[in-house]
């Protein structure tokens, strides 16, 4: 049934999705963006930090965002492990460390997986507060309240960090470090200690995150694999390390995602994401915001 | 042919040989089942290592290919009745081609796109077979065996047995491309690819046969599966599984000599066996993660590195 | 037959290679004849190494054609322009690091030796073995590219591409960072390479290797400068209600020297200054077109301008006087595109400045007037500049010292291709390697000459200058 109605709903939707995956991929383009780390388990991190608010929403009551902002600290010092691990074993050494990091990564994420199978089980979870469940009307649309929430998060999670990279001197030092280390240590500055506090940040942004993934959707141990396709398609159209570039290439995946969802039914949802990816990959492998290095 | 090639063969032989004999004289089916899976597993991390190991380009698309070989037998049974052979050449062919595209699309990529990129291909292919009803669609197609022909007295055992000729042939190949200019070419390209270029290495083409043997080898090892499962549906074909396995036992065994691939997929299938019928799946794929990044951190060069550096002290300390 | 008469074995033609909006190679023909050792030289960023990548296949060229005896290979990869003949060693080696050394040159004759295709096995390894000998390499034949030290894997790098049985051997820059003894080597190395019908095209900044005794190169080429013009038209600026110019009209072009002569006070220092982006101008336009873009000065921070390519020595040395030798240097390489050639840069600053090299970690600020001037240019040079503003670098500098610092300003511009336009009120030791000059009193331009003599011979210059002495 093709209505311009149906279309629309889908395309305000879609914006609002958007919006929600760009929150998620936001420490990607940092990690694999910025620091060029082929970060596969992303997606597991950002999977395993929604179930610890899970934890703390279904044990103690406490709001899903609230939870996501109490283990932002955790995941930071996390973050700064992993990274830690990461350099001593592989970037350190060189040479083979591309297939090796990638193999490494890979196996991260499926630790993670079943671990979380172990612990929780593969039913799938969900949280309870106030605003799921509700839903906006404008006009003859029906918009989940929950959407409204990630979108608004996402948003200034967004804004939040473009201006750390741009305004403070750590940001610019971020953005500057996968370019040229030399020079920054002739700043003073020590690359992998930002490399490394860079990660942290990366990896704490995903506390927020991991509560907005599962305000928006029941979650179960094997989104990770989904969200692979979906995080990497946003940050490599976005033209590595971009945020607000993440926050358009997210909103175009959205809207994409919806209308086909839409017109041709949820089946072909998660090969969406891939083959966009596919297509950036052949015909603009530098992204849209992204310069060619 | 020389010494070592002599060596090889005749214990190629003797393997199958041995096979053959075992499914005369074993009745329980048990072990034929067990053993199958191990030497399917053989075959999809030597085959993986043609690419991952040997040219340095980490595939993780080997369930997409284990997957199109099982749907090409289904589709084959279902529409001609093809025989298994049948079914197994055409896996090859098919997966010679999927090589190929994939190799066309995506090998001008540095490595991580690369991986992804063969992600991409992995959920697109298992989607599309998803919405393919022929087949089966999302809930999967139950499969009739045809009688079993002689001297084999189950099919099960027939298919244990064809599957240890993949693995002759698989090692086989690897075998030769490893000592051939092939692999020479392949490691050269490995190191530095455009020093390679340079040095008369046609890195594109060596590249592009790494992806088709390799793409042959995965197909033809997922054919039989349809038939040992007698069932099959988009989520156990495509499972994601086969690619950290195949990825996994390579690393662990060892990528620089076709050995280590075989030692890795014994060993971890072996241990795969033994904890999904123990404990659980879930431990079984816990501990091969564990295994993987352990391996990856610790002992690099796998099972065959630690091997070789046994080895080189032994010799040192006697010289 | 003598090379002269000798159809081109390489013939490149009107060859250009774009990046975005970069030009790297602009309309290059060059031609090679079979048995020339020949000589590319120019400064950093003119192209010489993008020229290479392009006859070797690694960049694709639009427009123009590289034509290989008699054969246009401009289309095709570089595997195959090695196995026609065309091999090249790397700028900076690039070994096969799984491999030994034997193994990396197997892969040259298993893959690229195509006279030896009917050859067997053992036939191969002998001749890999002879290469290595011949190099100086046979008893590193099984030691792990990995453990080479720098000068091995120069000569390895030689090596393999000997392996590939090449008619045309391209070196590019194989002595950076080696030894003067270590130089010595590899040069006798490719001397006698060449004696054995290979034609050989040598990319060097290493003076030694090119100034070596004249038989060695037949012939040489100076990288075109690119284009780079700068155009100063009407300018004024000032300091408030104080004029230091008026109405300034000059312009530079490519590889000149051109002298801005006057005595203190007169306004050299504050046009330097407007150029380098550090004063602003009142009136008037200051434009740089550099490969083939034109940049309003004016408009520009110092940082950009740095960045285009023009590198500024101000007056009275103005180092970090705390800072050892080294930390200065490294300090003007503070652009990105400096970074990447931080190491070079640095060679090329100690083989410029030698008196640099042993006084590395001494305090800038105790060093002496000549050595700080040396220092002072040397810093400016890391920035990869293309066009050097040198403001008053005779001041408090003895006769003998101004000489020798004029003279190597010359060096800078004769062998490194830079364009100079130097503020001076020496004017005999100026003139000395000057092309053209401007002579500016009280903030304006009294004599804008086209040549050198035309300087000498102007009635105002005879009167500023003690009756022009020449």
């Amino acid at each position: 049934m093709f209505s311009f109605d149906l279309l629309r709903d889908a395309v305000v939707i879609g914006v609002l999705l958007g919006c929600f995956y760009a929150a998620v991929s936001l420490g990607l383009s940092i990690s694999f963006g910025l620091l060029d780390v082929p970060h596969l388990a992303h997606p597991a991190f950002l999977v395993g930090a929604s179930y610890g608010v899970f934890l703390l929403n279904d044990r103690y009551d406490i709001d899903p965002l609230l939870a996501g902002l109490l283990i932002t600290p955790l995941l930071f010092v996390f973050g700064i492990a992993a990274y830690r691990l990461y350099y001593e074993t592989f970037e350190k050494r060189g040479s083979d460390a591309g297939v090796r990091g990638i193999a490494f990564f890979f196996g991260i994420a499926f630790i993670i997986e079943v671990l979380i199978i172990l612990q929780f089980g593969v039913d799938q979870r969900s949280v309870t507060a106030s605003y799921i469940g509700k839903a906006w009307r404008i006009g003859d649309m029906r918009i989940p309240f929950r959407l409204v929430v990630a979108f608004v998060v996402a948003v200034g999670l967004t804004t939040l960090l473009t201006l750390y990279l741009s305004r403070t001197f750590m940001g610019r030092a971020i953005r500057a470090v996968a370019q040229d280390q030399e020079a920054l240590r002739l700043m003073g500055a020590n690359p992998v200690r930002i490399k490394q506090w860079a990660f942290g940040i990366a990896t704490a942004v995903l506390g927020i995150a991991g509560a907005l993934l599962i305000i928006v959707a029941p979650v179960d141990a094997t989104l990770d694999r989904t969200y692979i396709g979906r995080t990497f398609c946003i940050v490599v159209m976005a033209g590595l390390g971009s945020m607000t570039g993440t926050l358009v290439a997210a909103i175009i995946l959205g809207v994409a995602e919806t209308i086909v969802l839409t017109l041709f039914g949820a089946s072909w949802a998660p090969a969406i994401s891939f083959a966009m990816l596919l297509g950036v990959l052949a015909v603009r492998p530098q992204g849209l915001f992204g310069r060619r290095s | 042919m020389n010494r070592n090639g002599i060596l090889f063969w005749v214990g190629a032989i003797l393997f199958l040989v041995a096979a053959l004999l075992m499914t005369q004289v074993i009745g329980n089916e048990y072990p034929f089942f067990a053993c199958y899976v191990i030497l399917q597993f053989i075959v999809l991390a030597v085959a993986w290592s043609i690419l991952g190991g040997y040219a340095g380009y980490v595939n993780f698309g080997t369930s997409a290919f284990f997957g199109v070989g099982v749907y090409t037998a289904v589709f084959l049974f279902k529409a001609f009745g093809a025989p298994l052979a049948v079914q197994i050449a055409a896996a090859a062919a098919i997966g010679a081609f999927l090589g190929f595209a994939l190799g066309l699309l995506t090998l001008r990529m540095q490595g991580i796109y690369f991986s992804i990129a063969t992600i991409a291909l992995t959920i697109i292919i298992e989607t599309s077979v998803t919405n393919w009803r022929f087949v089966g669609g999302a809930s999967g197609i139950q499969m009739q065996r045809p009688p079993v022909m002689s001297p084999f007295n189950s099919y099960v055992q027939m298919l244990f047995f064809v599957q240890a000729l993949l693995v002759v042939v698989a090692v086989a190949m690897a075998r030769y491309i490893q000592g051939s200019w092939v692999g020479r070419g392949l490691q050269a390209l490995k190191d530095d690819e455009l020093a390679a270029e340079c040095t008369g290495v046609p890195t594109l083409r060596l590249k592009l046969l790494a992806c088709v043997i390799s793409g042959a080898l995965m197909c033809a090892a997922g054919a039989p599966a349809a038939m040992y499962l007698q069932y099959a549906d988009p989520s156990s074909a495509f499972n994601l599984n086969y690619s950290v396995s195949a990825l996994a036992m390579s690393l662990i065994g060892g990528t620089a000599h076709w050995a280590g691939p075989v030692i890795g997929a014994i060993l971890l299938g072996t241990t795969q066996q033994l904890l999904t019928v123990t404990i659980s799946s879930e431990v079984n794929v816990l501990v091969l993660g564990v295994m993987l990044v352990l391996f990856v951190v610790g002992a690099p060069e796998g099972i065959i590195g630690l091997i070789r550096r046994v080895r080189r002290n032994r010799n040192d300390g006697e010289g | 037959m003598p090379p002269e008469t000798q159809a081109p074995l390489l013939r490149v033609s009107a060859l250009t290679k774009r990046f975005g909006g970069f030009t790297a190679l602009d309309n290059v023909s060059v031609e090679i004849r079979p048995g020339e050792r020949f000589g590319l030289i120019g400064p950093n960023g003119s192209g010489k190494t993008t020229l290479i990548n392009c006859i070797s296949g690694a960049f694709r060229t639009e427009p123009g054609t590289v034509t290989f005896r008699d054969e246009d290979i401009t289309r095709l990869q570089p595997h195959m322009r090695t196995r026609r003949g065309i091999a090249r060693s790397f700028q900076i080696p690039r070994p096969f690091k799984s491999m030994t050394v034997s193994e990396n040159l197997m892969v040259a004759l298993d893959f690229a030796a195509v006279t030896d295709e009917a050859a067997s096995a053992p036939q191969r390894r002998d001749t890999m073995m002879s290469i290595l000998t011949r190099m100086g390499l046979a008893s590193k034949a099984d030691v792990s590219a990995t453990k080479l030290s720098q000068v091995e894997l120069r000569k390895m790098e030689l090596a393999r591409a000997m392996a590939t049985h090449p008619k045309l051997l391209i070196s590019d820059e194989a002595m950076a960072g080696l030894s003067s003894s270590e130089v010595d080597e590899v040069l006798d190395l490719l001397m006698s390479l060449a004696s054995q019908d290979i034609t050989i095209i040598m990319i060097e900044h290493i003076m030694q290797a090119v100034m070596r005794p004249k038989s060695w190169l037949t012939s040489a080429c100076r990288m075109p400068t690119l284009a780079l013009s700068l155009a100063i038209n009407d300018l004024d600026a000032g300091y408030g209600a104080v004029k230091a110019l008026r109405g300034v009209t000059l312009h530079v072009e490519a590889g000149e020297t051109v002298a801005l002569l006057g005595t203190n006070g007169n306004g050299k220092s504050t046009l330097m200054k407007c150029v380098a982006g550090l004063v602003r101008p009142q009136r008037g336009s200051m434009s740089l077109t550099i490969d083939g873009m034109t940049h309003d000065l004016a408009r520009l921070s110092t940082e950009a301008i740095v960045d285009l390519g023009v590198a500024l020595v101000p007056e009275g040395r103005r180092l970090f006087p705390k800072l050892t030798v080294l930390e200065n240097l490294m300090l003007g390489a503070f652009r990105k595109a400096a970074r990447r050639n931080i190491d070079r840069n640095l060679a090329l600053a100690f083989e410029t400045f030698p008196a640099l090299k042993g006084l590395q970690s001494q305090l800038a600020g105790t060093m002496s007037g000549g050595q700080q001037q040396m220092l002072a240019i040397a810093r400016a040079l890391m920035s990869s500049p293309r066009l050097l503003l040198i403001d008053e670098p005779s001041v408090g500098l003895s006769p003998l010292l101004v000489s020798q610092t004029i003279a190597k300003i010359g060096e800078l511009n004769q062998h490194l291709g830079l364009t100079v336009l130097m503020a001076e009120q020496n004017f005999n030791q100026a003139i000395r390697i000057a092309d053209r000059g401007y002579i500016i009193v009280h903030g304006e331009i009294v004599v804008a000459a086209d040549s050198v003599d035309e300087l000498r011979g102007n009635d105002i210059v005879k009167r500023l200058y003690l009756g022009g002495i020449a």
